[in-house]
């Protein structure tokens, strides 16, 4: 029996897990919509990034095999009738259930030719004066050659006849229309889709034609991005190419709605080179990750859960500057329960103050219009010297990384692309001060980007200190990542691909050899994903030895668990909440001498072995037990955790007792805190005393 | 609390062009607290040794570097010039265009790059052996080698109860070696043959001189051997069995340089001198009969550079080994040590009076004390003349923890205890700077007057009091009746000190 869980179908399982929420019917129906557009846009990604790598392999004629001893197309066939299912179920809830129930709401997604006519001519209008102008319909000549589409549009094929001569044309949706064109009568709202809308008004666009017969169509392909090694100067450019190459990889993926007649179905398979097995038959909207926009459209606010805001931290004063609060005491955010603020003030903070020497961050998915960008600009304006890597290898925000780094460079950044080779993925800021006349290194450590969109979505931590050790290792890390230094000695920062995995599996060695002696041994780990074989078959090791294994993944998880020896003592939840669950925690009992840390890396290879990443001790005895009890909350949820199963998926734990909700209370928590403090400051004087 | 900022930062920063890296270390000027600390690697020793010269892409490269590191510092504000230090390993005193490679350096930065020189590598491996002794119990008990095998040349210590017994140094390096057998390309045992056939009678001459001192301990230094240290020892304990090295020497041995690379410690550049330098230790283990080697896993490199940014000062227990050293070396050459001593404690007490007016420093006593004792070594040859043969022999020998320079003044010291003062065309003396220049000037002007006081080589002058009044110092002798003899010595020897500072020389008898 394989002792392993193949990558793809598990990250299916997980996609399901998210596809679970989406059919809670505990859950507001807009929640539920935002959750089903989640898992349309997840697999929008997974087919062109995982099984665009796959196909790409079986075009090569790749014998290897995967951790799982799957074969590419053993791999690629598993994964295509899982998807099927899934597709199923996504649009069965879509069109039985939401679609229904969001009508009886006043909120009708509906088509064109099943409204009112009144109504139907309303969209029409709109159709002439803000779509029609700006669609480019291009006439196929013979069907024979393939028309290069771009990846995930939503297209219509028609066949024309003006009587005598019969052709085809293919409109294709742009992206800069909006999806859903909405009208508004009464209480009821009507959402009617682009591509319905053109559709229905394609005679408009051939006024001297009929049109005989149309079919709707999206194309996927592949957009598994591998960078040439060259020298980091040559990236940008280099990058710019792959960005328009993006586009144009081969199809992976080709989602028909509807019927098609056999006609256009030839015409569409010859312009998109698609073969019967990239082909999936829809029945309803294609492009469901266009549905967050209606999961997040303005009103309608019974149909959504009770929004949650991120709390101030009571660690952070208020009233005091970035620096005097991180002088006083290390501090340790969890997001988005914490406000990601404070991360946001150090650094405008350190942009404006005078005392500031340097600043250096590595920015790897930032916010469309982000603060932190901001203030690098306007630090370095003022003279401060300012270094930023700039990851370019950062999937699907590389447009905004590079028209943000080069405003960066205009304004005096130094700009470094990358290590070469690999991707640098690790969160990570210093600030170099001079405190009178003394050098002062503050420092944010985090496990997720300086993004403040993605700060208030995802879960995550955030580490301050001014620890002179951490910040010596900090200084150490950015010479080397931007190449002035080899990579020398750290005394506190466990960095990949040097560092972290030889550490990890010491620390899981340690915890063997503790159980062999009797003692107590305790690994407990929260990851997004779990794939690394030599963590694996550690952790198996310290399964057989009795080490009690705790894991709270995500997505992906390679470990097979089960009641075999090796991984009898290993239990693995997987937490699908409102929040991305994306923190990285790990834990060693140490004989009681416990072991945390907070990492930018999963236990995958690709983070291990081919990233720049952190591993970050926590060594504050507060911080240590706040993140030993999120890691342990998982397992108490039974509301949102899901226990996976031997065979890769997964159950809800519907465990008896108090309910317990690890979100909800870390939400409360943070708001419990946060309201005990603004009592004590309206309670409570406390006097100045003079200095003695 | 509050936390503001009002002053610069006073950091102290050292730069070392090294055998293989080029390296930097930041630190707080007051404290020695590491700010920073950063390597690069440089094919310098390779280089040097296989075409007697560093290449121009070695220079650029070395330029490229030096000037990235000199970005970093920028981070931390302003740096005063006189904080940066800017040194070399010795090694590149062995390339042809030394001179080239050094303008280049100065022309990019403005800073002369000051070469490490046998006696400063040794001073620094004293110090580090210090330290050793302070947390290693054993080593003031028993009688310990420590080696050094360094890029070019190793380096043998011996202590004795903590205290230097003696010091060798020989032409015997790991990339040196490396160098040497490079284009035999050859692999496994015959490799590790070749290097023992390149190595054995430098080390056949370092066993035949240490054997009959019964050495109990060996504590090995060097960039290699404390790479690979964690790797064999584990992290705590530092202590080597030479059956490890033999085992690792073999792995080496049948692995590439990209397998090194791969599964041991080191860089490119650092790998190619891995089995030399393990091997060499290894050998000389062998050959002193001692099975368990004891090392340091912290980082060599790292190590050197801090105290390199040390202020070079001389514990009073390295200057008695420097003295001790002259003084071993003074009775090679037949010195009449009686005389020498007391020459040199009138010299120190001369140089402790006149401080107000020489205005040099404890180091220059230290050179001051070292020729007093060394000044009549060219009597060894012939006493006809005999100071210029002293300037010969005392700049072609060793003192323990001195570098060349400074053994060039001593030795012009020496030179200028009789006859002729410095004169522009005297041979050493040309080459020095206008500083040292001056300073072998007052120096041998203050061994003259003192050599002229012990004129009678009887030790019978040992107090004096010193007068200045108006343009003259008068020396009283203090317990002399008649002071006729020095008086007369004095008429020979005071010109240089008149002609530098400007004071007749007055000898009075004192009763008191």
């Amino acid at each position: 029996m394989e002792q392993y869980i193949n990558r793809e179908l598990s990250w299916l399982e997980f996609n399901q897990r998210v596809l679970g929420e989406a059919q809670n019917p505990k859950l507001a129906l807009l929640e539920r919509l935002k959750f089903l557009a989640i898992t349309g846009s997840n697999l929008d990604e997974f087919f062109q990034v995982r099984v665009g790598g796959l196909s790409a392999l079986r075009h090569a004629r790749s014998a290897s095999k995967d951790i799982a001893g799957l074969t590419v197309v053993q791999q690629l066939k598993q994964i295509r009738t899982r998807t099927l299912r899934m597709c199923q179920e996504q649009y069965d809830l879509l069109s039985e259930i939401l679609i229904p129930e969001l009508a009886s709401h006043g909120l009708h997604i509906t088509q064109p030719n099943l409204l009112p006519q009144h109504i139907n001519a309303e969209f029409t209008k709109k159709f002439e004066q803000f779509i029609a102008p700006i669609l480019t319909p291009i006439a196929l000549e013979d069907g024979k050659h393939p028309v290069f589409l771009k990846s995930l549009q939503i297209n219509i094929i028609a066949e024309l006849s003006d009587g005598k001569n019969v052709r085809h044309v293919l409109v294709s949706v742009p992206k800069v229309i909006e999806r859903f064109s909405s009208y508004i009568e009464e209480d009821h709202t009507y959402l009617v889709s682009s591509e319905d809308l053109i559709s229905e008004n394609l005679a408009l666009l051939f006024p001297d034609e009929k049109v005989v017969e149309y079919a709707t169509f999206r194309a996927t392909r592949n957009a598994d991005i591998i960078l040439e090694d060259e020298e980091s100067s040559d990236y940008v450019n280099e990058m710019t190419d792959v960005l328009m190459q993006r586009n144009y990889g081969h199809l992976v993926r080709l989602e028909l709605q509807g019927t098609v007649s056999k006609n256009l179905r030839e015409w569409i398979d010859s312009i998109t080179e698609s073969s019967d097995d990239s082909v999936f038959n829809i029945n309803h909207f294609l492009g469901l990750s266009d549905f967050m926009s209606v999961a997040f459209s303005s009103g309608f606010e019974h149909l959504r859960e009770e929004s949650w805001s991120p709390q101030p931290s009571v660690q952070v004063d208020q009233g005091e500057s970035m620096f005097e609060n991180i002088s006083k005491n290390d501090i340790l955010l969890h997001h988005p329960y914490e406000s990601f603020e404070p991360v946001i003030r150090l650094i405008e903070e350190a942009a404006s103050d005078p005392n500031t020497l340097a600043i250096k961050q590595v920015l790897y998915r930032t916010a469309k219009r982000s603060r932190i960008i901001d203030a690098l600009i306007k630090a370095a304006r003022q003279k401060k010297q300012v270094t930023v890597l700039v990851e370019l290898k950062a999937r699907f925000d590389e447009a905004n990384n590079l028209q943000r780094a080069d405003e960066l460079r205009k304004a005096g950044v130094q700009i470094v692309y990358g290590v070469k080779n690999l991707k640098t993925h690790a969160k990570i800021a210093m600030i170099i001060r001079n405190e009178g006349g003394k050098l002062a290194r503050y420092l944010h450590l985090g496990t997720g980007n300086y993004n403040e969109s993605t700060a208030k979505m995802y879960t995550d931590i955030s580490y301050l200190t001014k620890n002179e050790k951490y910040g010596s290792d900090a200084s150490t890390f950015f010479n080397a990542v931007t190449g002035r230094s080899q990579i020398t000695d750290f005394n506190k920062l466990l960095p990949a691909p040097t560092h972290m995995k030889k550490a990890l599996l010491t620390l899981i060695h340690s915890e063997i050899e503790r159980a062999k002696s009797g003692e107590k041994a305790l690994i407990m780990a929260k990851v997004n994903s779990l794939q690394d074989k030599e963590i694996i078959d550690a952790l198996y090791k310290a399964s057989a030895a009795n080490v009690e294994i705790k894991l709270n993944v995500r997505g992906v998880c390679c470990l097979k668990p089960g009641t075999r020896k090796e991984a009898k003592n290993i239990r693995i939840v997987s937490v699908i909440d409102r929040y991305l669950e994306h923190a990285r925690i790990f834990y060693f009992h140490q004989g009681g001498d416990k072991q945390v840390f907070i990492s930018s890396a999963d236990w995958m290879t690709r983070n291990l072995d081919k990233r720049v990443e952190l591993m970050i001790p926590i060594e504050d005895p507060k911080a240590k037990s706040k993140l030993s009890k999120i890691i342990e909350s998982a397992f108490r949820d039974n509301q949102n955790a899901h226990i996976i199963q031997d065979d890769g998926t997964s159950l809800k734990n519907i465990k008896k007792g108090a309910s317990f909700r690890l979100q909800h209370s870390e939400q409360k928590k943070a708001e419990k805190a946060y309201a005990n403090l603004k009592y004590k400051q309206t309670t409570t004087f406390e006097p100045h005393t003079p200095h003695e | 609390m509050s936390v503001e900022a009002s002053h610069s930062i006073h950091l102290k920063t050292a730069i070392y062009i090294g055998a293989s890296s080029v390296c930097m270390l930041v630190s707080v000027k007051n404290s020695n607290e590491e700010v920073e600390f950063l390597k690069q690697s440089v094919p310098l020793a390779h280089d040097i040794f296989s075409n007697g010269k560093v290449s121009k892409a070695t220079i650029e490269r070395t330029i490229k570097i030096i000037s990235g590191y000199f970005s970093n510092l920028t981070e931390y504000g302003e740096q005063k010039p006189e904080d940066i230090m800017l040194t070399a390993t010795n090694i590149l005193q062995e390339a042809t265009n030394k001179e080239s490679f050094l303008n280049r350096i100065q022309v990019a930065f403005g800073m002369r790059v000051s070469i490490h020189d046998d006696g400063e590598m040794t001073r620094l491996l004293y110090l580090k052996t210090q330290r050793r002794l302070k947390d290693t119990e054993v080593m003031k008990l028993k009688t310990t080698l420590v080696i050094h095998v360094g890029p070019g040349n190793t380096r043998a210590i011996l202590f004795q109860k903590g205290q230097i017994i003696d010091y060798q140094s020989y032409r015997l390096g790991a990339f040196r070696t490396s160098e040497a057998i490079n284009r035999l390309n050859l692999t496994g045992a015959s490799l590790i043959r070749v290097i023992k056939e390149n190595s054995g009678g430098q080390i056949s001459s370092l066993v035949h001189h240490f054997k009959a001192r019964n050495i109990e301990e060996i504590v090995v230094i060097g960039e290699e051997v404390q790479s690979i240290a964690p790797v064999l020892s584990g992290v705590t304990d530092s202590s080597i069995s030479t059956a490890s090295l033999k085992k690792l020497c073999s792995q080496l041995a049948n692995s590439n340089v990209d397998q090194i690379v791969k599964s041991y410690p080191f860089d490119y550049q650092s790998a190619e001198a891995a089995l030399p330098a393990i091997e060499i230790n290894l050998n000389i283990a062998k050959g002193l009969g001692i099975e368990t080697l004891t090392t340091s896993d912290s980082n060599y490199v790292k190590g050197l550079l801090t105290d390199i940014s040390k202020e070079i000062s001389f514990s009073s227990d390295f200057e008695k080994e420097v003295i001790k050293s002259a003084t071993k070396l003074a009775e090679k050459f037949e010195v009449n040590l009686e005389h020498s001593n007391n020459v040199c404690h009138l010299c120190e007490v001369l140089f402790q009076q006149l401080i107000e007016i020489h205005k040099l420093n404890t180091h220059d006593l230290l050179l001051l004390r070292a020729a007093a004792i060394l000044h009549e070594s060219g009597g060894f040859l012939q006493s006809k003349a005999h100071h210029k043969h002293s300037l010969y022999l005392i700049s072609h020998s060793e003192i323990f923890g001195l570098g060349q320079d400074d053994v060039n003044i001593i030795a012009l010291i020496s030179r200028y205890h009789r006859n002729s003062g410095p004169k522009p065309n005297h041979l050493i003396y040309n080459d020095l700077s206008d500083n040292n220049k001056i300073k072998v000037t007052k120096i041998a002007s203050i061994l003259r007057i003192a050599d002229a006081l012990e004129k009678s080589h009887t030790g019978r002058i040992r107090n004096i009091e010193l007068k200045i009044v108006k343009n003259k110092l008068i020396i009283s002798l203090l317990g002399v009746q008649d002071a006729s003899v020095e008086r007369l010595a004095m008429k020979t020897k005071a010109d240089l000190f008149q002609d530098i500072f400007g004071l007749e020389i007055i000898i009075e008898e004192s009763s008191n």
